[in-house]
């Protein structure tokens, strides 16, 4: 497929309003900053940073009430509760350490408690927090229904609506539901098996984060995992402080055993992850994959792991995992990417006569191909 | 209307105008945004083909980019985070979107089109079908695609803006690029955008 040539239009006039815009954002921003630095834990200090980036922006429809004190805790400052519109997500600080998505059609309440502690509740929708660690500051808390999510400082989304579930972005959390303790790790997620509605989860489950380390760099929830049966740990001897205790009755009708494949993909997408990461980690990962029951994810996990060692400069061991893919799969649906890879494998490793011949080869079985072009450049 | 080529900061530049704007130094902000705009703008543009939609993007881009700036400790290019800032932004957009259909309000000359009116307007109408198509992918499809295939970005690059690996980048676009060629099968318009030089 050619390049499809789409030029976006050139007007000074915009980019100069966008730029306008922009810098009236972003100074209404400043002054929120400053008033946080002046007046310690303001009662409404975020209201007015929304009303006025929403005024700015007048893209962003944020609707903050003030409720009534529902909190659990006895708090220092009223309720405010910030409603997402349906068509796109809303963003909001709170304090110097936390930042709130609520994702499109979300209704959240948020509040101080006299402890300094912050309390989201999550009405409905879910939330994505990117929050400080919480060393020396004072505890942050989302509830949603019977979830109670309790952060020392990680990146995690809590969804309510249309299922209860946990994702974590960095940082390593521990589950705690009827059934048993999860540890879900970055990239993973938790979700109850067979929850199909919010009240088939009635009794309490606790997510405490136990290790975290944020990302300088924004992420990017490219690929939601479908639904993330995490390592089953062995239960805490202690029950963490300030967390709601699990009930200890399993429950096997809601906490199932995952398929093999449902293992296998999940593996997959957290080595994935760990590509960027911890590629000798990934490589591992790969590799239990490549010896797992699932015929289609060892294939793809052997494919994906040469091409990470071609990445890591390391086309012989590439050419090996190629060579193993072929022997253990020869029908594969990943035949293609590995005919391409040995390809790339062989010019790495200087033999161009043996990378020509592969081309060759590619070409005949793949005509149409992903690679047909690079590879007629090749034979050439 | 040719394609606009952005020369990426060199590195030392990069640390210096960081520096100045974490300080609050609203010149070199103004800056970094002049700079930065044209390439953002058009990434952005090329993922939602909707010049209404990208300016709202871009804004939210830069002001994501101007609140985190003091996180950035230079790991990579100050141009790639800003990119994937962007993806991310208008990722989370296409998402919260849905499938809902695109609208075109504008839509620049197409290379290669001819000067003609009527070239254009058929080119034009071609980009219509090839983002009502795009608009029935998933988020990650359509976005990995788009930077591939609209927005010329290698592979390797996709996967890195959209933080996944090669292959997973690879299998998204493979997977767009069969249902745009599925759907081209009926529409002799978007096939002749899509495969024009096959």
């Amino acid at each position: 497929m050619k390049r499809i040539v789409v030029d976006p239009p050139i007007s000074e006039a915009r980019r100069e309003r966008v730029e306008r815009q922009l810098f009236q954002q972003l100074a209404a921003v400043r002054v929120a900053d400053r008033a946080d630095a002046v007046i310690p834990r303001p009662k409404k200090r975020h209201t007015s940073w929304y009303a006025m980036a929403g005024l700015a922006a007048a893209a962003a429809a944020i609707v903050l009430l003030v409720a009534r004190d529902e909190s659990p805790a006895p708090t220092v400052a009223a309720p405010s509760r910030v409603v997402a519109p349906v068509d796109r997500d809303t963003q909001f600080t709170i304090g110097h350490d936390a930042v709130v998505v609520a994702k499109a059609d979300t209704s959240v309440e948020w509040q101080q408690a006299t402890d300094g502690s912050i309390v989201l509740k999550l009405e409905r929708g879910a939330v994505d927090c990117d929050v400080e660690p919480r060393r020396g500051r004072a505890p942050f808390k989302v509830i949603s229904g019977d979830v109670t999510v309790i952060v020392v400082g990680t990146r995690f989304t809590v969804t309510k609506t249309p299922m209860p579930r946990v994702d974590v972005a960095h940082g390593k959390v521990r589950v705690e539901a009827p059934g048993g303790t999860w540890f879900v790790e970055a990239g993973e997620a938790w979700t109850p098996v067979g929850a199909t509605r919010p009240e088939t989860v009635t009794a309490p489950v606790t997510v405490t984060v136990t290790d975290s380390e944020p990302e300088p760099v924004p992420e990017i929830e490219m690929d939601p995992i479908n639904v993330a049966r995490a390592k089953k740990a062995s239960p805490p001897s202690e029950p963490e402080a300030g967390s709601r205790k699990p009930d200890p009755r399993p429950d096997p009708k809601r906490i199932s055993p995952p398929t093999t494949r449902e293992l296998a993909a999940e593996a997959f997408r957290a080595a994935n992850r760990l590509e960027v990461t911890d590629p000798g980690l990934a490589a591992a990962n790969y590799r239990a994959i490549a010896l797992g029951k699932d015929a289609g994810w060892a294939a793809t996990a052997l494919v994906a792991l040469a091409e990470l060692r071609l990445r890591q400069d390391d086309p012989q061991a590439a050419l090996d995992v190629l060579d193993e893919h072929a022997r253990k799969f020869p029908h594969s649906r990943m035949r293609e990417d590995a005919a391409w890879d040995r390809i790339e494998a062989l010019r790495a490793l200087g033999k161009r006569e043996e990378a020509r011949g592969a081309a060759a080869e590619y070409l005949r079985e793949y005509p149409d191909g992903v690679y047909a072009k690079p590879a007629a450049r090749l034979v050439k | 209307m040719g394609l606009s080529i952005v020369e990426r900061p060199t590195p030392e530049g990069d640390a210096e105008l960081v520096a100045a704007c974490v300080a609050g130094d609203m010149a070199a902000q103004r800056a970094l945004f002049r700079r930065e705009y044209p390439r953002v703008n058009a990434t952005v543009y090329r993922l939602v083909g909707s010049t209404r939609d990208a300016d709202d993007l871009v804004q939210e881009t830069f002001i994501a980019v101007f609140r985190g700036l003091s996180r950035f400790r230079g790991d990579s290019k100050l141009a790639t985070w800003i990119d994937r800032i962007a993806v991310r932004v208008v990722f989370h957009h296409i998402r919260a979107r849905g499938r809902a259909p695109i609208p075109l309000d504008v839509i620049g000359d197409i290379e290669g089109a001819g000067s003609s009116t009527d070239a254009q307007a058929h080119a034009r109408d071609g980009l219509r079908r090839l983002y009502g198509a795009l608009a029935e992918l998933t988020p990650e499809a359509r976005t990995a695609f788009a930077l591939f295939a609209i927005d010329g970005r290698s592979i390797a690059e996709v996967a890195q803006l959209t933080q996944t690996s090669f292959v997973a980048a690879k299998c998204r676009i493979w997977r767009a690029r069969r249902e745009i060629n599925k759907r081209a099968k009926d529409d002799p318009v978007l096939a002749e955008l899509v495969r024009g030089d096959e």
